[in-house]
């Protein structure tokens, strides 16, 4: 931790000088020890969704309970739950180190957010570098969204694959559909998820979630 | 006797002379790999390793010992050997990708084209210059493949149209749209980018002085980047889907 910071000592401190308002500065530098920070979630269970977590979970016990040995089916989830703070840190790193957003814009949203960074290292050059720090220990290449199905608990990256047809009904149905291809690909396996309440995002591979956004 | 061409290349192609290849419908065309960097570039699709080259999963077909030749973008020809399936860091969150690795001498980072070990003696691939025609704007982008045109064309805020064309000819057309997913921008496509649901050329090879071409597109998602490989033959063109691939990047 490192308290205080460049932007504390350039604000208005009142009566105090400004050595004091440093010190009375909780916050933490911007860089990249932010990153190992609120974690994204990896399992069903961190999905804070609890509507939209039975459902996933009822869909995977149903695909578990429909796979024979030969179909080998094999589930390998990369991302359930974002915590808002983590989005937060994303967004705000990406759009420092861009010039998006200034340093005092940051600083106000993430203070209003009740996230204690400062992104104010006392110059520009070096504010948006740290920025890029964490732009780099996030390992972003799209900019990140505040809000998505993911910080709402609401979505889910899994890959689903197995082999042959895996035949599976939809939820209070017994007809089974012949499922073949892999998660991206089964049209049939889409309509079993929707059943569930999961929908599949067409143009983003592993991407399932509440309503397909 | 491909084999024998591509070891005489020395590292680097020739441009390709002769006739035509002609190509058999059920033809395989081998893997589409991609070159890793050798360190992390911050922002980019490209992944970073030890390994000359990797494949993204499921790689149908490329079993672990496979030797075989891989193209990339500059025509530089390196011998290849796959390795088991392996996991690769890439993205954010200590994301993982399934792929397969392949030894050999490094290459220029970006898409590899992997020839089948059975390819035809008649394939002498070479890379195809890929220029922009012109200046882009918002609702239209326009780019060289060798004697081929690519156009986008945006239709409305959050769909367009590929074209690709030979003069007088189109050879190849295919809609495209930005699916809406929560938190995204709602700015209209900007074909003067390169933002997700883009198509956007970024490696071609032809296999022969009249071609046939295969033209690589990737295309970014909000997860993560496509890489479709789009063949352009004399009369026709088709997407070739066994050789697609996705590298997953990051939940949005």
């Amino acid at each position: 931790m490192n308290p205080g910071g460049a932007g504390a000592a350039t604000a208005t401190p009142g009566k105090r000088t400004l050595v004091e308002a440093a010190r009375a500065d909780r916050r933490t530098l911007s860089g990249a020890a932010w990153c190992a920070k609120y974690p994204t979630g990896k399992t069903i269970a961190d999905l804070r969704d609890a509507s939209f977590k039975a459902d996933v979970q009822a869909f995977h016990d149903a695909m578990v309970a429909a796979a024979t040995p030969a179909n080998a089916l094999h589930i390998s989830i990369s991302a359930t739950y974002r915590p808002i703070e983590r989005a937060h840190l994303m967004h705000y790193c990406y759009n420092v180190h861009s010039g998006a957003v200034s340093v005092a814009a940051a600083n106000a949203a993430s203070a209003a957010a009740g996230i204690a960074i400062n992104w104010d290292h006392g110059n520009d050059a070096t504010s948006r570098a740290k920025a890029g720090e964490m732009v780099t220990g996030y390992a972003i290449a799209f900019a990140p969204a505040l809000v998505s199905r993911h910080t709402e608990g609401k979505a889910i990256d899994w890959n689903l694959t197995w082999t042959g047809s895996l035949r599976i009904a939809k939820k209070g149905e017994s007809h089974k559909l012949d499922c073949t291809g892999t998660g991206t690909s089964s049209a049939n396996l889409h309509a079993v998820g929707a059943s569930y309440g999961v929908h599949k995002l067409a143009t983003d591979p592993p991407h399932w979630s509440s309503d397909g956004h | 006797m491909l084999a024998a061409w591509l070891a005489a290349c020395g590292g680097s192609s020739t441009p390709p002379h002769g006739s035509p290849v002609t190509l058999a419908a059920d033809q395989a065309l081998g893997w589409l790999g991609v070159a890793p960097r050798s360190s992390p570039a911050p922002g980019d699709w490209l992944p970073a390793g030890p390994s000359s080259v990797v494949v993204a999963m499921p790689a149908s077909g490329l079993t672990a010992g496979t030797a075989l030749s891989g193209v990339d973008t500059a025509g530089h020809v390196a011998r290849l050997t796959a390795g088991a399936p392996s996991k690769l860091a890439y993205g954010c969150d200590q994301n993982r990708l399934d792929v397969v690795a392949l030894s050999g001498a490094r290459l220029v980072p970006g898409p590899v084209w992997l020839l089948p070990a059975n390819a035809p003696a008649t394939w002498r691939p070479a890379p195809v210059a890929i220029a922009p025609l012109g200046t882009a704007s918002q609702a239209h982008r326009r780019t060289a493949i060798g004697p081929l045109a690519l156009d986008l064309r945006r239709i409305d805020a959050t769909h367009g149209t590929l074209a690709i064309t030979r003069p007088g000819h189109t050879m190849f057309t295919q809609p495209f749209e930005r699916a809406a997913i929560d938190g995204a921008p709602g700015d209209p496509l900007d074909l003067r980018g390169d933002g997700v649901a883009i198509p956007v050329p970024i490696a071609a090879w032809s296999l022969g002085a009249d071609g046939p071409i295969l033209i690589v597109l990737r295309v970014a998602s909000y997860e993560g980047t496509h890489l479709t490989p789009i063949l352009v033959e004399a009369e026709r063109a088709r997407e070739v889907t066994a050789m697609a691939s996705y590298l997953y990047s990051c939940a949005f």
